[in-house]
């Protein structure tokens, strides 16, 4: 018999909202929400673009 | 439904399989992979939603002459009851990302200029319309018009005349159709095409194989730019049509002869935005974390541009997405660090995100250059061989310097390993030749111009020098200076090199282009192969000019090349001390004596 290694997982620092409705979401007064509402927004306060080109560099990424 | 309060357990984290982690690192992640990011922005743009409602709470301003931001949620809610997939499918669009970033930065910062804050709030009303009309739905809100004209997601932009610069008009969707009305005017918007008054948001497919590209070619909405709303820039029909060819012939390219990076395209491309043209053949391109899945580029010269265009920037989108989840770096660092591809000193965010889109570059030609019929396969040696090695050498940059968490530090290990075996390529030895000239030239032209030798190292090799003995003190790395001018200097000679490989007939008339109208004679001799000609010409540039930077990096360059590669080394490696040293002794010395000098120390 083959056993198949158990697959590993990266706990990442986003929250999941699979499931969630927008009732859920509203009215949601958690911890974890409010944390990700806060992470999300230190996110949005730094947002990255990102420049390319086929010319010369000088701006791109 | 239970209240979810703070005493209850709340969402859970997402959590992302390790073989994706490694997937994405190698430069792989196909659908399976990019499904579980378009998950995690799902989630993401959740939360951006729950914080516009929060920001609205508390913010009378946010509705204005609007409905309240709540009453948009209720009909959302009543829309996601009725159609959930029809909420999904909006909440997805590219633009809403950059919408509520910008909404949401607005408003943290407290910025009362230019538009006021219920025309970013109320575009929820916008998207509410938007759902409501996918899923055969009756709905009516109020929208906000800017400068008359208001953007439907996914479907087109409305407009009127006789507006103030912020107005409003009614919108409804009733009988399946959507109708939008100001003043004494009525927009009704068509199933598909143009009406008086309403564009439609166009799309473009591309099939080649089995493999299909669906892409809406967005010239509208006013979120689709990196910065602030920007107006509609309307295609022609025949700018239009040029788009769907080159795409349809990008789309044959990547299905051919990259398959991973198309399937992977296939599945999170959804947004083509159109830049204007740049200058001369400069094909401009750029993405942003907000809004995945959409591409802006100008027009390119063609298909193979376009693809690698693409290549480029779904590298950026997909780590994007991915350090959404995971950070990657600590923190966004201080812009110190060289970046192969950039003129100035990058923080180290910046550069992994240079490093994976380079990776995907330098992988794209390799693959490329082999495909039968390419237009100049000595050029495509080329691309590949600089993108390879400016590739390698951020990388090692970015191990060294680049404020890389545990995980990031993975990721670029694992990216790394999968050119283990890049360097047995054989590649056209002119074509690899001007590749390293043009690195070894970025590289010191970067050195020269944002690196600052201490003033304790200058005065005491002065000291030295003018006593005749030898140099006591170690050249060393200056302090990197930040360049908030981004200025831009490298473009001529890396020009230079193409035109060698593109159109070596017209290689003496380089100086004569606007792209190269800095060039010198010794930079023409020097990448024609004649470095002694060259090494002269940079000398006598020096004696007229001490402060050109070009002339100290193309001596390096020069002497390097003519055998003398120890002067050469030291010229390439501490250009700036060179050039401090030689200034501080009041242009008395020779540049070469100087250098040549400081290789003694460098030999003990």
């Amino acid at each position: 018999m083959t056993t198949q290694p158990r697959a590993t997982y990266i706990e990442t620092t986003m929250v999941s909202l699979a499931g969630y409705s927008l009732s859920d979401l509203r009215s949601d007064q958690s911890r974890e929400l409010a944390d990700a509402v806060r992470q999300v927004l230190g996110q949005v306060s730094r947002p990255r673009a990102n420049l390319g080109g086929s010319g010369p560099p000088g701006r791109a990424d | 439904m239970d209240t979810k309060d703070a005493d209850t357990a709340g969402p859970q984290r997402i959590r992302l399989s390790d073989d994706a982690f490694h997937q994405l690192a190698a430069g792989r992640g196909g659908p399976e992979v990019i499904r579980r990011l378009q998950e995690g922005q799902r989630s993401r743009r959740l939360v951006m939603l729950r914080a516009l409602l929060e920001a609205a709470t508390g913010a009378p301003a946010a509705a204005g002459p609007l409905p309240a931001v709540r009453e948009a949620w209720d009909a959302l809610e009543a829309v996601q009851r009725s159609s959930p997939g029809a909420v999904d499918a909006v909440l997805a669009h590219p633009q809403i990302g950059s919408w509520l970033s910008h909404a949401l930065r607005r408003h943290h910062r407290g910025d009362d200029t230019g538009a006021p804050a219920w025309t970013d709030f109320g575009q929820l009303n916008a998207l509410v319309l938007a759902t409501a009309a996918i899923a055969g739905l009756d709905h009516r809100t109020v929208v906000p018009l800017r400068d008359g004209s208001v953007l439907i997601p996914r479907f087109g932009m409305a407009v009127f005349d006789g507006c103030e610069r912020w107005d409003t008009a009614e919108a409804w969707v009733e009988d399946g159709r959507i109708r939008l009305r100001h003043g004494g005017t009525t927009v009704e918007v068509p199933h598909s095409g143009d009406a008086a008054g309403w564009m439609a948001l166009r799309t473009a497919t591309a099939r080649a194989g089995d493999l299909t590209l669906a892409v809406y070619v967005d010239d509208l909405d006013p979120w689709r730019d990196l910065a602030e709303p920007v107006r509609p820039a309307r295609l022609g029909e025949h700018e239009f049509g040029a788009w769907t060819r080159l795409l349809q012939d990008a789309w044959a390219i990547l299905v051919s002869h990259h398959r991973p990076v198309a399937e992977a395209l296939a599945t999170g491309f959804t947004s083509l935005v159109p830049l204007p043209a740049g200058d001369g053949w400069d094909t401009r391109s750029a993405s942003t974390g907000d809004a995945f899945g959409a591409i802006m580029c100008s027009p390119p010269p063609d298909p193979v541009t376009l693809a690698v265009s693409l290549a480029h920037e779904w590298r950026h989108i997909a780590l994007g997405g991915l350090m959404h989840l995971v950070p990657l770096t600590e923190g966004p660092g201080e812009p110190c660090l060289y970046a192969p591809w950039r003129d100035d000193p990058r923080p180290a965010g910046g550069l992994l995100q240079g490093i994976y889109a380079f990776h995907g570059i330098a992988a794209f030609w390799r693959t490329q250059r082999l495909a039968p019929g390419g237009a100049n396969p000595q050029l495509d040696d080329f691309e590949y061989a600089y993108s390879r090695e400016q590739t390698r050498e951020a990388i090692a940059i970015a191990l060294a310097d680049g404020n890389l968490t545990g995980r990031g530090r993975d990721f670029v290990h694992r990216m790394a390993a999968t050119m283990d075996d890049w360097a047995d390529d054989d590649l056209d030895p002119e074509a690899a030749e001007l590749a390293r000239l043009v690195a070894d030239a970025h590289r010191a032209g970067w050195r020269i111009r944002h690196r600052r030798p201490s003033d304790r190292t200058v005065t005491a090799l002065a000291t030295a020098w003018q006593d005749r003995a030898a140099p006591a003190v170690a050249p060393a790395a200056g302090t990197v200076l930040p360049d908030p001018a981004m200025r831009h200097w490298s473009g001529p000679r890396l020009g230079l090199a193409r035109r060698r490989l593109v159109a070596p007939e017209k290689y003496w008339q380089a100086r004569d282009t606007s792209w190269g109208a800095d060039l010198s004679e010794a930079d023409l001799r020097l990448f024609a192969g004649e470095p002694d000609e060259a090494a002269r010409g940079y000398r006598a540039e020096l004696a007229g000019d001490p402060a050109a930077d070009d002339a100290w990096t193309g001596l390096g360059l020069a002497l390097q090349r003519t055998g003398d590669t120890r002067t050469g080394r030291v010229l390439l490696e501490h250009p700036d001390l060179v050039a401090a040293l030689h200034h501080d002794l009041a242009g008395a010395a020779d540049p070469v004596e100087i250098a040549g000098w400081l290789t003694a120390f460098r030999e003990k």
